[in-house]
């Protein structure tokens, strides 16, 4: 009755979120669109 | 050095934000996902349909606290910046002593408490509602899925937040990404049910992940 493996979803969900995440810093870092 | 004072007062502000008018950005959101469920559970429950070996609305209430989660996290996190660079108060933000990290953990951070406490006004709300399983199969796994799920979406806000140059942008973003993502991710279906190039395309739907698995997590 699973439609989906779990242990998949926790690396999957870590993967995407460390990405997201490095993502946000280096925006920020570099102030793209938010330092003039 | 982690500049702890600051990260924890920018934290405390952003939460303030949201908590300041929680009727809005805690409990009305817990409300339509309750009268989704309602909804959704008149309409389908009462033929007493089963999916994935559960009667319906069992089934889509993990999914519905993962949907409303994420989407509390984002609609939090792509305010924060907007909000400043619109009113010119940005500078509160980049002024102060904190480094991109530090500022980033306090943004997200804010934006997962605010959707956690969406999540467990919802689940209380459910745990209430007769017939339902409210107590999930894999408590820890659960608490993950909703913890990964609110930083995803965090994340994508802050992004967009970053990017928006007015509430067009965002709203954009959330209106014709973010729902349809969420709507067509499973909350209210087994993907599995699904016929060859649509359950490909609900299978690399990254929204799906948590979605399909909060409901795995609580069911199995």
């Amino acid at each position: 009755m699973t439609d989906s493996n779990i242990a998949v979803g926790v690396v999957l969900l870590l993967g995407i979120n460390v990405i997201l995440a490095a993502a946000c810093y280096i925006a920020l870092r570099t102030g793209w669109k938010i330092k003039n | 050095m982690i500049n702890w004072g600051g990260l924890r007062a920018l934290y405390i502000k952003e939460v303030m934000r949201f908590f300041k008018v929680q009727l809005q950005t805690v409990w009305a959101p817990a409300s339509s996902a309750l009268l989704l469920l309602l909804v959704f559970s008149i309409a389908f429950g009462s033929e007493g349909r089963v999916v994935m070996g559960v009667d319906f609305p069992s089934f889509a209430a993990p999914g519905l606290i993962a949907m409303t989660i994420m989407q509390a996290a984002f609609q939090n996190a792509s305010f924060s910046l907007l909000v400043g660079k619109i009113q010119g108060t940005i500078v509160d933000y980049l002024m102060p002593p904190l480094s991109p990290g530090e500022l980033l953990a306090a943004l997200a951070g804010a934006a997962i408490t605010r959707a956690m406490l969406v999540g467990l006004v919802l689940w209380g709300a459910i745990a209430l509602w007769p017939g339902i399983r409210a107590n999930p199969a894999h408590p820890l796994a659960a608490l993950w899925f909703a913890l990964m799920g609110a930083g995803f979406l965090s994340f994508l806000g802050i992004l967009t937040s970053i990017w928006a140059e007015k509430f067009d942008h965002n709203a954009t973003i959330m209106n014709f990404v973010v729902q349809p993502l969420s709507l067509l991710s499973g909350t209210f279906y087994s993907i599995e049910g699904l016929h060859g190039v649509f359950r490909s395309i609900s299978h690399g739907n990254p929204f799906s992940t948590p979605f399909q698995a909060s409901a795995t997590a609580s069911l199995a």
